[in-house]
């Protein structure tokens, strides 16, 4: 009889420590893109980033504590599942909308060199300009657009994972995918990208 | 992409569609590009990691829940593990005294003075660093470190913690020691943030159980410390098991170890104090050595004002990152100024390259040293010896207290006809952002005036290098010119970076057809965009260092700018005893393939390092100009395995110090010492293979009321080195304005009337000007 309460309070304070092991190697793989899927996904400071995914392993913690470390089966989809719902909760006042059109009035194009060797041509077309338009074009996407993109192109996850994360069904996820996707395209050629 | 997951049937369906149907065609097309824009632009997003109060905050969440039910539930299983059957009386016995022990020590711990003035000495050292040298970096150090200096130690907090302090100190202070490297380095883009204090919170069970599972909880540590080396972040933990005696994590925080034995007890205030001797100093070097000959390691990582532009300019952009500013350092402390030669000047060439955009160049790309050394200050060469060593100082003109000490250092120039045979392995990014006419086109330009330079024994291997690596030429002589041309001007851009697939089939040919007594050279041409992540440039570097122990060096060429990775070549070039070139125009292309070849492709020394011995007894104190990243510790100046740095055919260094001379104290000692300094050059003479060592006193003659007419280039070095401490915000150019480096250049480029460079360089500090209205002032 004691023996068994004493195997009992073994395993809860073993189940404490791989449970805090446990987080810390979360931690270490899925911090990095928690936080940069919340922070594209609501748009705002990034506090409220740190916010969310501070709770997503609070609760993963205490999960794991209770049921066991086993009790997440699939850390990043369950992970990236808390982290969008509670996204989705708080993301709803999101104050940021830049105008993407008035960005692109902006020409970087230079005047006046000085220097041997440099024209103006060089720097018509830089990478990162097109890399920020294209975050920028994503930023603008509806919420629920912008929530599969997100999964699918910067976590590069299948439709079944997203289904999962996102809770829509499988045919919603690629419809909302194809949606996005086109509206991107069409920015990105407005914007004058893809002239061949 | 987009179809990537439907079935193969529906796959052809659709694709059988596309062919037919030009309208879903283009559709389809542009969706795959964006979605590849898509991609790359997230690749290119700096990742983030959790703040340090986040951490914390989940840190201390973690604790508590796992202390609410730890007390009890611990006594009851220490009364169990004693009623056990199978515990035979001795092992009752053993862990009782383990017990015992572990009591004893802890309140040893608690009791002892030791840890209150170890605390206490080092608040008051920062506080009297600061009046000592007026250094604000330290203001800046505490702005960007809040709570460590008012924080009490964590092992001040009581007995529910001590356990685990005492098991899992040293990770409790690499943890701060790596709050420290996150804070600066928000961007971080590993797993260096970690909560690592879990696994000590964890160990608040029994200290009998945690010493079972000690043995497992070391490898953990050691993982962490494999996962960061190449971050080289604060605290080593190697260098902490060995000295095992003491951790300086942050300034504030002093973590004593645990199995502090009474002879270590008995060393650790005397530790303090060397620390202290260090630190008022001002010396913030990553690593220094106290008397008792244990390594101080610290956090290489304080911020500087320079550093905040860094991080800021990072955010999906050119990823520059500054070093700090070299402080003031008494002589009395430490009269021993070490660094390792340096004749790169891309750093320059980039501040140019933004300029001409009318950009200001982020201070992270600064290089104080890459200013300096631009410049030509006629230093006359000796054909007899590998190096010759010049100095002249003059009030300092932007500081008027002070002294300016200009230090030059010679090399031979080896003729043309001397050059080795070469056989240089040219590994070519070819990915999408290379295509821009100041990249890939400028390589192409480049290597074929580089083709007419070189001589029929010369080899050349040419690797392009997107998604995968392609071998075009493999160490094919030059003399087969017309086909090299053709395989040179045949690259064409697209895909993305492999750049390690491509540098590693690089050396791979380099050991293949290496060239014995020649030059084996592995040239990278890139805009550094390269899409690896951290660890993958960790593993880069260590090749690159590998190979260089076998006669392979490694030359960084940057094109472009922009997604331009300044850090990445720059520690290639480094670790692979080479140099790092940025080449902006056809122009600079000339002067490093045509009218500095030898100096390129040839090395007279490797491993150069220079050693300033300052006179006490004359310099009260002094300060390096810039060679922030090429330190070197005093005494590894004669360590010859020590990697330093390379001189080519006819190069020069020049570096600067600022001193401060001692007033005539009139002391017998002071008249007899006459001497300023010692100049130390050590280096391994590339034809002998010999490690070898001049030195030259300077006298306290050299320092001269000099005009600008009469020494101009003194002054120019002067206004370069001023320019760059602007640009990169340095404290210490805070009272300068450009005005005035623009006043100084006017006049230095009248008596240097056919320097094209001085003219250059007023051209810059002049557009620097405009962008910042307030001229600096």
């Amino acid at each position: 009889m004691k023996k068994n309460q004493d195997t009992r309070s073994d395993q809860v304070a073993a189940a404490d420590h791989t449970a805090a092991v446990a987080l810390k190697s979360m931690m270490d793989s899925f911090q990095s893109p928690l936080l940069g899927y919340v922070t594209k996904l609501i748009g705002s400071r990034q506090s409220a980033a740190q916010d969310i995914v501070q709770e997503v392993f609070l609760r993963a913690f205490r999960k794991m504590q209770r049921d066991g470390q086993n009790s997440i089966k699939n850390p990043r989809c369950w992970l990236f599942r808390v982290a969008h719902n509670l996204a989705m909760d708080t993301g709803r006042k999101r104050g940021r909308q830049k105008n993407m059109q008035d960005t692109l009035m902006h020409d970087p194009v230079t005047q006046g060199n000085i220097f041997p060797g440099s024209t103006a041509a060089d720097y018509a077309v830089d990478r990162d300009e097109m890399y920020k338009l294209a975050l920028q074009a994503v930023d603008e996407l509806p919420e629920e657009q912008r929530n599969v993109v997100l999964l699918k192109i910067m976590q590069d996850m299948t439709l079944k994972q997203i289904s999962e994360i996102t809770g829509l069904k499988i045919g919603t996820v690629n419809y909302r995918l194809t949606q996005a996707l086109r509206s991107l395209a069409e920015k990105m050629k407005k914007v004058g990208f893809f002239e061949t | 992409m987009v179809f990537g997951e439907l079935d193969a049937d529906l796959k052809q369906k659709i694709s059988a569609h596309l062919d037919e149907c030009e309208k879903c065609r283009a559709m389809h097309d542009d969706m795959a590009a964006t979605v590849k824009i898509m991609q790359e632009a997230f690749q290119n997003e700096p990742a983030q990691v959790f703040e340090p109060a986040y951490r914390d905050a989940i840190n201390e969440e973690i604790r508590e829940s796992l202390q609410s039910q730890s007390p009890t539930g611990k006594w009851r299983r220490f009364m169990s593990t004693l009623n056990r059957p199978s515990l035979t009386p001795a092992k009752v016995l053993w862990r009782m005294a383990a017990v015992f022990v572990a009591l004893l020590l802890l309140a040893g711990l608690l009791t002892t003075p030791t840890l209150k003035k170890a605390f206490e000495g080092s608040s008051q050292l920062s506080f009297e660093q600061e009046q000592l040298d007026n250094n604000h970096a330290v203001e800046d150090a505490k702005r960007a470190m809040p709570g460590p200096p008012s924080e009490p130690p964590p092992v001040a907090k009581p007995k529910r913690e001590a356990v685990a302090t005492t098991l899992e100190h040293g990770r409790l202070a690499r943890s701060a020691g790596r709050e420290t490297t996150a804070r600066n380095r928000p961007q971080g883009a590993d797993s260096t943030v970690g909560g690592d204090t879990l696994l000590a919170e964890a160990a608040t069970m029994p200290a009998k159980e945690a010493e079972s599972r000690a043995p497992d909880a070391a490898k953990n540590k050691l993982a962490i410390t494999r996962e960061d080396t190449g971050e080289k972040a604060g605290i080593s933990f190697d260098d902490y098991e060995e000295s095992g005696k003491m951790a300086l994590s942050t300034r504030a925080k002093i973590v004593p170890p645990a199995g502090i034995r009474k002879s270590d007890e008995a060393q650790l205030p005397a530790q303090t104090e060397s620390k202290a001797l260090a630190d008022i100093a001002g010396t913030r070097s990553s690593k220094r050595r106290n008397e008792a000959g244990q390594t101080i390691v610290r956090p290489d990582t304080e911020p500087t004002a320079a550093d905040l532009p860094a991080a800021k300019e990072s955010g999906g952009k050119s990823v520059f990152r500054a070093p700090r500013v070299n402080p003031f350092v008494l002589t009395e402390s430490d009269r021993y100024s070490t660094f390792a030669m340096d004749t790169d000047t891309a750093s320059y060439m980039i501040a140019r390259r933004y300029l001409a955009q009318n950009q200001t160049p982020p201070a992270g790309a600064i290089r104080v040293e890459d200013f300096v050394n631009v410049f030509d200050y006629n230093y006359p060469t000796d054909t007899d010896r590998i190096f010759g060593i010049f100095a002249d100082g003059a009030p300092s003109p932007f500081r008027k207290e002070l002294k300016l000490v200009k230090i030059g250092v010679q090399g031979r120039v080896v003729g043309r006809a001397n050059r080795k045979a070469a056989h240089l392995i040219f590994v070519v990014d070819t990915s999408g952002s290379m295509d821009q006419a100041d990249r890939l086109p400028l390589v192409k330009q480049s290597l074929n005036l580089l083709l007419d330079q070189l001589d029929d024994e010369d080899w050349i291997t040419l690797i392009s290098c997107d998604t995968e690596p392609h071998l075009l030429l493999d160490a094919v002589p030059v003399k087969q010119a017309p086909q090299v041309r053709k395989r040179i001007n045949s690259l064409q851009t697209g895909g993305s970076t492999n750049l390690l697939g491509g540098i590693k089939l690089a050396y791979q040919i380099a050991r293949r057809a290496f060239r014995t007594g020649g030059v084996n050279r592995v040239m990278l041409c890139s805009d550094g965009a390269a899409n690896v992540g951290p660890t993958k440039s960790d593993e880069l570097l260590e090749q690159v260092a590998e190979y260089r122990q076998q006669g392979i060096t490694f030359t960084s060429i940057g094109f472009g700018i922009g997604t331009y990775n300044d850090e990445i070549l720059e520690k290639l070039a480094n670790k692979g005893d080479g140099t790092y070139i940025f080449i902006d125009s056809l122009a600079q292309a000339r002067e490093v393939f045509v009218e500095k070849l030898a100096a390129t492709l040839q090395y007279i020394a490797k491993d150069a390092k220079i050693q300033v011995e300052f006179n006490p007894l004359q310099v009260r104190r002094y300060r390096l100009l810039g060679y922030e990243n090429r330190d070197i510790e005093d005494d590894e100046f004669r360590n010859d395995s020590v990697d330093a740095g390379e001189v080519g055919s006819g190069q020069s260094v020049t570096a600067l110090y600022e001193v401060e001379l001692r007033s005539p104290t009139g002391s017998k000692e002071a008249e007899n010492a006459t001497d300023l300094a010692t100049v130390y050059v050590r280096y391994r003479d590339l034809d002998t293979g010999k490690v070898e060592e001049v030195s030259r006193k300077l006298g306290a003659d050299i320092i001269l009321d000099r005009k600008r007419d009469s020494d101009p280039r003194f002054f120019l070095a002067a206004c370069a080195a001023e320019f760059a401490e602007i640009l990169r915000g340095s404290e210490y150019a805070s009272g300068t304005s450009l005005t005035e480096i623009v006043n100084y250049l006017e006049k230095i480029s009248a008596a240097l009337p056919l320097d094209d460079k001085v003219r250059e360089l007023l051209a810059m500090v002049r557009r620097a000007k405009a962008l910042k209205p307030t001229g600096g002032e």
